[in-house]
Order: structure tokens, then C-alpha cells, then sequence
């Protein structure tokens, strides 16, 4: 069983030494992934939904969950699939690019091994 | 005593080493994250809905940065997906990669886009520390994100 995002973002944090709030860092990750998600899809749009969106935006405020049900009006699940992963997989190694050079050999090493342990076991 | 208080400086010196190795990744973390949500948050503050664009679905193929390079992933809606790796100027495309529905199908393509990338990134020597795992993993992530969408 694939662990799912917050245990690994869990067990990253832990390698690392993250020493503040990990529930929160890990809260904003994710919140992340899915504001960039949203951004790309109304980047990609047509000025007259991305005015229908601006509108619908202002009033649900900062809230990921709330921009994903505005988009379930415009664009297709898949396409929103697409756009999470491709979304999520940058700002998921942009943070590791960011941190892993501030990392000791042994927590380079002990990292290494976790994220291919959960690598080699993908759900098929 | 002699032995003894070596252990306790060998424990000490080890502390204050992780304890540095931690603040340093603590301070890094933070610092990243905190400039991921501000570039979020500047998109919102501006609302800047000027760009015009085509419909979404004739858009250029997304890219995903791996290990540096930029790489074109095509729509996954057909039969294929195409993964470009730009900076090495090899692709790996038709792959014969079907969704079915929901997360599996998303998993499935992905475990073979994570394949297949791997060993090209490998080629171009062109990958982050831990390289290859790191990808792998990160393919790995991104598709449980699936299983967390509040979806319709």
C-alpha cells in the first residue's frame, strides 16, 4: 500500500530534522499543490471563464478545496489530473532541491533509502 | 574516566552536528515554503487574468522539472504518453499508456513514465542528489495526491 502524501511529507520532515510545526508545513504543502494546480488551469483559459472564475474566486477567498469546485465547472477531471501532477511533481522537487544541500551525508543517505522504498512499490 | 569522557564528548559533538544539519534544514524548509506560498499568493493578489490564450485543451504539453531538466509531458488523454526530456533531446513517446478510471489508471501511468524517465535522466548525468530515487519518488508522490482530491 503506496503511503499517501502527508505520511511521506511525515517521514521527509522527520529525516531532515524539521524542527517546527510539521502538521503545518505539511498543510501548506499540499495547499500549495493545489493553488498551483488551480493557477495553471485559469492561466490556460479563455478571458471570458477566467473573468467567470475571477468572479466565483473572490467570493470562496483562499480556500484550495472551494477553487477545485469552481474548476469541476470548466475543466474536465482528467485534464485537472494532468495539471495536479504536473503541478505537484515541481513544487515536490523544488523542495527537495531546496533542502537536500542542507543535509548531512547520513540524512542524504537515510532519505535516499525511504523515498526508494515507497519508489519501488507503486501501486499497479 | 578517560573513555568515559570521550563517549560523552564524541555524543556531544554529534548533537551539536545534527542539531546544526537540522536548524540549517529547518531554516531552508521554511524559507522555500514560505516563498512557494508567497508566488501562490502574488497570483491571487493580482488576479491577473489577462492572458489569453487558446482553450485549455489545445495548450502546449505541460512540462515537470526533473532533476533540472525540462520535460514536455503530453496530455495523457489517448493512447500515449510522451515524455520529453528537452535538455537531452531523446523522448520516450507512445508508450502505449491507456487511463482507465480514476487513480489507478493515473498510478499505472505514472509507474511508467517513472520508468521509462529514469534511465534517460541517468544519461544526461543531469539528476539531483538522490537522483533517480528522488524522481521516482516524486512520481510516486504526486500520483497518491489522486487518492486526496475532494473530487466530483
Amino acid at each position: 500500500m503506496q503511503p499517501d502524501p502527508k505520511t511521506i511529507l511525515l517521514k521527509v520532515l522527520v529525516i531532515i530534522g524539521y524542527q517546527n510545526d510539521k502538521e503545518k508545513f505539511i498543510s501548506e504543502f499540499l495547499s500549495i499543490c493545489f493553488k498551483k494546480a488551480f493557477i495553471k488551469c485559469v492561466e490556460s483559459m479563455p478571458l471570458n471563464i477566467k473573468n467567470t472564475i475571477k468572479k466565483k474566486i473572490v467570493k470562496v477567498g483562499d480556500n484550495p478545496l472551494k477553487m477545485q469546485e469552481i474548476l469541476t465547472e470548466f475543466v474536465p477531471e482528467e485534464k485537472y489530473d494532468e495539471i495536479l501532477f504536473a503541478e505537484s511533481l515541481n513544487t515536490f522537487i523544488e523542495y527537495l532541491q531546496a533542502v537536500i544541500p542542507t543535509l548531512k551525508e547520513n540524512q542524504k543517505k537515510e532519505l535516499g533509502i525511504y523515498l526508494k522504498s515507497i519508489a519501488i512499490n507503486p501501486q499497479m | 574516566m578517560a573513555a568515559h569522557g570521550e563517549v560523552e564528548e564524541d555524543f556531544h559533538d554529534e548533537g551539536l552536528e545534527n542539531r546544526g544539519g537540522h536548524e540549517m534544514a529547518t531554516h531552508a524548509s521554511d524559507n522555500w515554503l514560505v516563498s512557494a506560498k508567497n508566488s501562490v499568493a502574488k497570483w491571487f493578489t493580482n488576479l491577473s487574468l489577462t492572458t489569453v490564450g487558446e482553450s485549455l485543451w489545445s495548450v502546449a504539453p505541460y512540462t515537470a522539472r526533473l532533476g533540472g531538466l525540462i520535460m514536455p509531458i503530453a496530455p495523457l488523454e489517448g493512447a500515449a504518453i510522451a515524455v520529453l526530456p528537452a535538455a537531452a533531446g531523446l523522448a520516450i513517446s507512445g508508450l502505449g499508456v491507456k487511463r482507465a478510471s480514476g487513480s489507478e489508471k493515473a498510478v499505472w501511468g505514472l509507474s511508467h513514465i517513472a520508468a521509462a524517465a529514469g534511465p534517460v535522466l541517468e544519461m544526461t548525468g543531469n539528476v539531483v542528489n538522490p537522483g533517480l530515487k528522488t524522481i521516482a519518488t516524486a512520481m510516486s508522490f504526486v500520483s497518491t495526491l489522486w487518492s486526496m482530491r475532494n473530487r466530483r
